[in-house]
């Protein structure tokens, strides 16, 4: 269990699937961040050296990643909002924004459209995925690895 | 609102959707006389910031006040063409 950037805590998996767990980060851009600094395909995050971490983390903290996206894009929304767009009432309304039918489905635009865009699962471990670990699940991990 | 998407997706090399008013901008900015156009596809450029519009919605002119955020929007995109759905009961029961 490492510390990359924020607060997200990395398992044992390979690099290259971990870095999935950031906010912004998908499979292409992992795959050129571990081609850029020459981590190969199965190293694991325990396995990385403290030098590689802290390049990483250098990487990381210049991409555009979790809360500075999220940041942009509720900033967006709003903008669109404010200046009275019609993409800005379908967000504030709630409805679908590219289009769509709403005499019939919508479900997903009515669920998550909002000013303020929310996420898809409200449940813990749905939106941390394979790649975070929880925050209550940390201290205990600290304290098995302390008896260990 | 499906055709102003695509109408927004514009080539670059084309430039904006420049589009003669048949009024002096610079005028109708001093004097604070709406323009009134059907052209819901014209691009907001620069030079119309400060100017009022009345956009075309099919039925009645919808009043844009341009400002510096709406340059690159359409003015189409302020003038909504639809009445927001609201569920009335009716009294026929």
């Amino acid at each position: 269990m490492v510390y990359i950037l924020g607060v997200p805590i990395k398992d044992e998996r390979p690099v290259k699937y971990a870095l999935l767990g950031f906010y912004g980060i998908g499979r292409a851009v992992a795959e050129k961040i571990c081609a850029r600094l020459s981590f190969h395909d199965t190293l694991k995050v325990k396995e990385l050296t403290d030098g590689q971490l802290t390049s990483l983390s250098q990487l990381l903290s210049n991409m555009t990643i979790e809360g500075d996206l999220k940041r942009q894009r509720d900033a967006n929304i709003s903008r669109f909002y404010t200046i009275r767009s019609y993409r800005g009432l379908r967000h504030a309304a709630g409805l679908p924004v590219h289009g769509q039918n709403t005499r019939t489905n919508a479900k997903t635009a009515k669920k998550l459209n909002r000013l303020q865009r929310r996420t898809y699962s409200t449940n813990p471990i749905g939106t941390l995925g394979w790649n975070r670990v929880l925050p209550t699940a940390v201290s205990i991990l600290q304290k098995i690895k302390n008896i260990h | 609102m499906l055709a102003n998407r695509i109408l927004r997706a514009r080539s670059i090399w084309k430039g904006p959707n420049v589009v003669d008013f048949g009024v002096d901008l610079g005028e109708a900015i001093k004097s604070q006389t709406p323009v009134k156009t059907m052209v819901r596809s014209a691009t907001i450029l620069p030079r119309m910031v400060g100017a009022q519009f009345l956009v075309h919605n099919g039925k009645n002119y919808a009043s844009v006040n341009v400002t510096e955020d709406m340059i690159g929007h359409k003015l189409g995109e302020f003038a909504p063409t639809r009445k927001a759905f609201h569920y009335r009961q009716t009294k026929n029961r």
